[in-house]
C-alpha cells in the first residue's frame, strides 16, 4: 500500500489549498471590527469597479496599462514574500522533519510548493480581472490580451520560484522573505528607476512612471512612449532567467538544499 | 528488523555518533537511554533517512538508508522530540493530508484516519483545528500520524518530553498497546522508569558510543555490576548481615533496623534471588518481601555513565 506508485493530485497542492480556503472561512470568526473594515474594503472595490466604467476610454489603452501596472506591482511585493515562506517556515515550525520523512519524491515536494503559491497570485489577478476587462479597447483587445497573458505568467512563476528557492537557501522565514523581497524589488524596481533617471539625464526626456514601475509591461509595448529598451528591459530578463536557474537548484539540489543530508541524487535515484 | 553497521556521523572534529552496531528483532522495544548530547536524536535521524551517516550503515528490514532512503521511507514512522503542527488544518484534514503523502488509497482513508484516532483517543477531535489541542493531545495526533500507514518500525525521539503527569501516564498507556500490536519500536527517553516500564531491551549511549546494551539483566551481567535487593523482615534482622556476608555474590548490607529492612547490593543473577532468600529462611530469618529496586534503570544509567557529551 504504501509504496504505490504516485498517481492523482500532489498532496502538497491539496494541503495548500485547504489551509487557503480556511484562511477566508476563518473571517467568521474574525470580531466585529474587522468585518467593518472587511466590508468596508468590499465595498470600495465595488465602488471603483461601478465608477471605472465611466472613466474607461476604450479607444485608449492608457487605462489597461494602468491596470496592469498596479496588479503587477501588487504581485512583485506580494508573491516573493509569501513563497519565501514555504520551506523556512515548515522549518522554523517543526512540521518540515515530518514531511520529509513521508515517502514523497523530490520533484513531487518543489512542484507541489510551487504550485501551492500560485493560490494567492491568482487571488490578485482575479481581483484585477473586471478592470481588465472593463478597461479593454475593442481595437487593441487581441494585442493587450496577448501580451499581459505572455508576461504575467511567466512573471509570477518567476516570483514564486524565486522566493521558493530563498525559502530553502534561508533558515529563517523573516530572512528568506526579505532576501526574495529585496531580489524582486532590486531588477523590478530599483533598476529601471535607475535607468529612467539615466535617461533623463542623457537624453533629457522625461520617463513615465509606467516606464519606473513597470518595465516588463514597457517592453512588451504596451506602453508605446518607449522607443529604446534599456536596463529597464534587462530587469525582467534577469528575473526570468534567475527563475529558471533557481527551479533547476531545487529541483536537482532538492537533498543539499532542504533536506540537509548530502544524499547524491544518484544513489537516491536507485530506489 | 533494525540494523546498525559501524554508523557513524561526524560534524568537522566533533564525533556525534561513533561506530554504533546494533540488531534489533522484529517485535522488539528498544529503549534508548543517554545523557543530553549524546547522540540518541543524531541517530534516530539518521535511521529517519533526515541525515545521511558519514561512515556505515543502518538496515531497516534489510534496506539500507544510505542506499535506498525513498524505501525506508515506507517502513518508518518518525515522532521527533520538537515538533509542530500545521495551522487552520483540523485534526482529520491533518491525518488525510499525511495519509495522501503517505498513498494510501482515498477511499481507504476515511476508515484508517477512525481507526488511528481510536487507537490514540483522539475521536472527539477529529473537526477540531489542530492549534486548539492541547500539548499531549499533539503529542497523540503526531503518533496517530506516525501510525498511519502501519509501519513495522516506529522511531520515537522523546515522546513524552514536555507533558504533565497524567498526559505523560496517558502516552505510556498508549505505548503499551502499541506494543501488543507486535511493533518494532525504538524509542529515547530520559524518563528512565518509563523505559524499564516497558521495554524489552535498552542501550545506553555516551558520547556517541553504545557503552552497554540488551536487557537490564544483560547489561547487569556485561558491566559487572549488582542489583538492589530490598528485604522487608519481620524476625531475625540481627543475624540477615552475618548470613548474607557468607554469601560470595553480595557485596553490600545496609540493614536499617528501625524499618526493618535491609538492602542487598548483589551481583548474580535473577534465580540467584531465589536462593539467597531460601538460606535466609532456613536461617530463622522471616522475610515477607523482596523486591528488586524500582530505580535500578536509573542506578544502572548513573554507573555505566560518566557524564560525558560527544
Amino acid at each position: 500500500m504504501a509504496n504505490a506508485r504516485p498517481r492523482g493530485v500532489n498532496p502538497l497542492l491539496v494541503h495548500s489549498l485547504r489551509q487557503f480556503m480556511r484562511a477566508r472561512r476563518k473571517l467568521g470568526q474574525r470580531p466585529l471590527g474587522q468585518w467593518i473594515i472587511l466590508l468596508s474594503a468590499a465595498a470600495a472595490y465595488l465602488v471603483s469597479l461601478a465608477s471605472w466604467w465611466h472613466l474607461v476610454r476604450p479607444a485608449d489603452k492608457g487605462a489597461f496599462s494602468t491596470v496592469v501596472i498596479c496588479m503587477m506591482i501588487g504581485l512583485g511585493l506580494m508573491v516573493p514574500g509569501l513563497s519565501a515562506g514555504v520551506f523556512a517556515q515548515e522549518r522554523q515550525n517543526g512540521t518540515l522533519d515530518l514531511l520529509l520523512t513521508c515517502p514523497l519524491t523530490n520533484r513531487e515536494l518543489v512542484r507541489g510548493k510551487l504550485l501551492g503559491q500560485f493560490l494567492g497570485p491568482l487571488t490578485i489577478v482575479g481581483l484585477a480581472l473586471p478592470f481588465l476587462i472593463l478597461a479593454t479597447p475593442a481595437a487593441d483587445a487581441a494585442m493587450l490580451w496577448g501580451a499581459t497573458l505572455s508576461t504575467v505568467p511567466p512573471l509570477i512563476l518567476a516570483l514564486v520560484c524565486l522566493g521558493v528557492y530563498c525559502s530553502a537557501r534561508v533558515r529563517s522565514a523573516a530572512g528568506a522573505r526579505a532576501v526574495a523581497t529585496g531580489v524582486a524589488l532590486t531588477f523590478g524596481l530599483l533598476l529601471p528607476m535607475l535607468d529612467a533617471a539615466f535617461c533623463e539625464l542623457s537624453h533629457h526626456s522625461e520617463p513615465t512612471w509606467s516606464q519606473i514601475f513597470c518595465p516588463c509591461v514597457s517592453y512588451l509595448g504596451l506602453v508605446g512612449e518607449i522607443t529604446e529598451p534599456g536596463l529597464s528591459a534587462l530587469g525582467p530578463i534577469f528575473l526570468l532567467v534567475g527563475a529558471v536557474w533557481c527551479f533547476a537548484r531545487l529541483e536537482l539540489g532538492f537533498d543539499r538544499l532542504v533536506r540537509n543530508t548530502e544524499y547524491s541524487p544518484r544513489r537516491s535515484a536507485d530506489a | 528488523m533494525l540494523d546498525l553497521v559501524n554508523l557513524t556521523k561526524r560534524y568537522h572534529d566533533l564525533t556525534a555518533v561513533d561506530h554504533l552496531n546494533l540488531h534489533l528483532a522484529p517485535g522488539e522495544i528498544f529503549g534508548f537511554i543517554g545523557p543530553n548530547g549524546a547522540g540518541k536524536t543524531t541517530t534516530i535521524k539518521m535511521l529517519a533517512t533526515l541525515l545521511r551517516p558519514t561512515e556505515g550503515d543502518a538496515l531497516v528490514d534489510g534496506v539500507s538508508v544510505v542506499a535506498k532512503p525513498e524505501q525506508v521511507r515506507s517502513l518508518i514512522g518518525y515522532m521527533p522530540d520538537n515538533f509542530g503542527v500545521y495551522d487552520d488544518v483540523k485534526v482529520w484534514e491533518y491525518l488525510d493530508f499525511f495519509a495522501s503523502a503517505y498513498r494510501i488509497p482515498r477511499e481507504q482513508r476515511s476508515s484508517l484516519i477512525g481507526d488511528v484516532l481510536a487507537l490514540t483517543d483522539l475521536r472527539i477531535k477529529r473537526d477540531a483545528f489542530v492549534e486548539e489541542l492541547s500539548r499531549g493531545m499533539k503529542q497523540r495526533l503526531c503518533l496517530a500520524k506516525t501510525l498511519l500507514h502501519d509501519p513495522p518500525l516506529l522511531l520515537l525521539d522523546e515522546p513524552a518530553s514536555g507533558l504533565d503527569p497524567r498526559a505523560r501516564i496517558e502516552m505510556r498507556e498508549l505505548l503499551k498497546q502499541l506494543r501488543r500490536t507486535g511493533k518494532t519500536i525504538l524509542i529515547s527517553s530520559h524518563i528512565l522508569s518509563e523505559l524499564a516500564d516497558f521495554c524489552t531491551t535498552v542501550g545506553i549511549i555516551e558520547a556517541g558510543r553504545l557503552v552497554a546494551s540488551g536487557s537490564v539483566e544483560e547489561i547487569i551481567q556485561q558491566t559487572g555490576l549488582t542489583r538492589t535487593l530490598e528485604l522487608r523482615i519481620t524476625a531475625g534482622l540481627e543475624r540477615v548481615e552475618t548470613v548474607l556476608r557468607e554469601v560470595e555474590m553480595v557485596r553490600d548490607v545496609v540493614v536499617d533496623a528501625d524499618a526493618g529492612t535491609c538492602a542487598v547490593s548483589f551481583a548474580g543473577e535473577l534465580d540467584d534471588v531465589a536462593d539467597l532468600l531460601k538460606m535466609l529462611l532456613d536461617d530463622g530469618v522471616r522475610v515477607v518481601q523482596a523486591m528488586e529496586s524500582a530505580s535500578d534503570l536509573e542506578g544502572l544509567f548513573m554507573r555505566v555513565t560518566r557524564g560525558q557529551v560527544a
